[in-house]
């Protein structure tokens, strides 16, 4: 068979699993999908009614609301990705598959579903804090932005084909990586600007690969906000990594993964 | 053709590992039917899966170089919230097929044309089994692997799908395990027989019939010594 033909095999059977995915997600009368959409918001609103509950002024920017969401908003992509690949690569639900469907297919079909989802979520929460809160909720850089929101992506898309991999062989690592993912809210920026601890704190914060994705989402909406942490070298080479790490997984245990 | 390269198939079952094959080089001609004989417990089934792609071999390669069905009758694909519709276009797209084709085929076949609007999740054990069968036989395959049976559920049902299979292999072909001989005998001139991890191929079925009874009378004489006494 012809690489081009192997190509073009691919495709069909993605778009087909992809199609099926949809058809999950938005489940019957799309209660399921319109519970997806709200779910970040809902979860930002909570976060920030706390913070203006207990008076805390925004680390950075005139808007709580604005700066809380560039940072909350991006970590729980990361976060998303990174956990729910499991429910899709588990080696029992590939015994309830064609042939033709692999662990990867539907780990990249899901994937593609969350990005259009999550867009979608976006959308709504960005275009709402600009019509209810702030008129900079729109990015001064947008490219900067979709940067920092792809690297994410692409940390959350390897750690999740990483845990797939790693969870077929000690089955409570889901126990241990959800508390640590998170942890990871915490030390990523979301609520605080890191440049503006003290520096044995920021030299050990830097090291987190969210810390450094949010870092970089924030640059899109704050056209002088801080980058001294900041290290595009390490975010992106720990993003191919991972990734590459988590597709190399899923060829090696591709036979566990498939349920043989 | 389908071609074995260096071959080994282990099936673990908890602690149970079984090697249904070993160290396997074959090339499978596929311009013809084809029945493989096997014994219970001689991995029949996993052959089928292993042609399938189902499953994948613990090393070595298989190399398909026509188009393989999945195990005829398989229903694990089949997606409980999705509708019966929803189904099949699935397995139609994901196979190459027309969908409104297959939808069509296989509500003729099965007499689902009510019920394609319903829920996978709400339909019986025997729809479900007929709408397996049908759709198997529904999408064109150059190789269909049927694992024992062509046919199953009640007596109309068996006849559609069995002039059906009559009326595919006039342009398809089909790799068959049994462990009856009559059985193999009425569909196949080709056999091969699985057995000690190999697949010895014949390009006659009786003489493929004719080694595997000769292959299986010595254990019919002991467990007829064991009676006896």
């Amino acid at each position: 068979m012809s690489f081009l033909t192997a190509l073009r095999n691919q495709r069909r059977v993605l778009g087909a699993v992809l199609r099926s995915e949809i058809h999950e997600a938005i489940g019957r009368g799309g209660y399921r999908l319109i519970l997806h959409i709200l779910e970040p918001p809902f979860v930002l609103a909570v976060a920030v009614t706390w913070h203006t509950l207990l008076r805390i002024q925004p680390a950075y920017g005139t808007s709580k609301v604005l700066f809380i969401t560039t940072g909350l908003y991006s970590t729980f992509f990361f976060v998303h990705l990174s956990s729910r690949f499991r429910a899709v690569a588990k080696g029992s639900l590939a015994l309830r598959r064609f042939p033709l469907e692999k662990t990867l297919d539907y780990v990249l079909a899901d994937f593609l579903v969350k990005v259009v989802i999550y867009g979608y979520a976006a959308v709504l929460t960005f275009g709402g804090i600009y019509v209810l809160f702030d008129r900079e909720a729109i990015p001064v850089y947008p490219g900067l932005a979709l940067l920092g929101m792809a690297s994410l992506l692409l940390l959350g898309l390897g750690m999740g084909l990483c845990n797939a991999a790693i969870e077929q062989f000690l089955p409570l690592w889901r126990y241990f990586w959800i508390p640590v993912a998170r942890g990871l809210i915490l030390f990523s920026g979301v609520i605080y600007v890191p440049d503006f601890l003290p520096v044995h704190i920021r030299y050990l914060l830097s090291w987190n690969p969210t810390l450094q994705g949010v870092e970089l989402f924030r640059m899109g909406f704050y056209p002088g906000y801080p980058r001294t942490l900041y290290s595009p070298g390490y975010l992106w080479t720990l993003a191919i990594v991972l990734l590459l790490g988590g597709l190399c997984a899923d060829r090696v245990f591709r036979r566990r993964l498939d349920g043989g | 053709m389908i071609v074995f390269r260096d071959v080994t198939a282990v099936v673990s079952s908890g602690r149970i590992r079984n090697t249904v094959l070993e160290n396997l080089s074959l090339t499978l001609p596929t311009d013809e039917s084809l029945v493989v004989l096997g014994h219970e417990g001689t991995g029949k089934t996993t052959l089928i899966r292993l042609l399938a792609g189902a499953v994948s071999p613990t090393s070595g390669t298989i190399e398909r170089y026509v188009r393989v069905s999945y195990p005829v009758g398989f229903a694990g694909g089949f997606k409980q919230a999705m509708s019966v519709r929803q189904n099949i276009s699935h397995a139609a797209l994901l196979y190459g097929a027309d969908p409104d084709e297959v939808v069509a085929f296989v509500a003729a076949a099965s007499g689902m044309e009510a019920e394609l609007h319903e829920s996978y999740g709400n339909l019986p054990p025997q729809l479900r089994l007929k709408l397996a069968y049908a759709l198997s036989y529904a999408i064109p395959f150059d190789v269909y692997l049927i694992d024992n049976r062509v046919a199953m559920g009640d007596n109309d049902f068996r006849a559609t799908c069995e002039y059906i299979f009559d009326q595919r292999m006039q342009t398809s072909r089909f790799i068959l395990t049994t462990s009856v001989p009559r059985y193999a005998k009425r569909f196949a001139k080709k056999g091969a027989i699985l057995r000690d991890r190999q697949i010895l191929l014949h390009d006659d079925i009786d003489r493929a019939i004719w080694e595997f009874e000769r292959l299986t009378a010595p254990s019919n004489a002991r467990e007829r010594a064991v009676l006896h006494d």
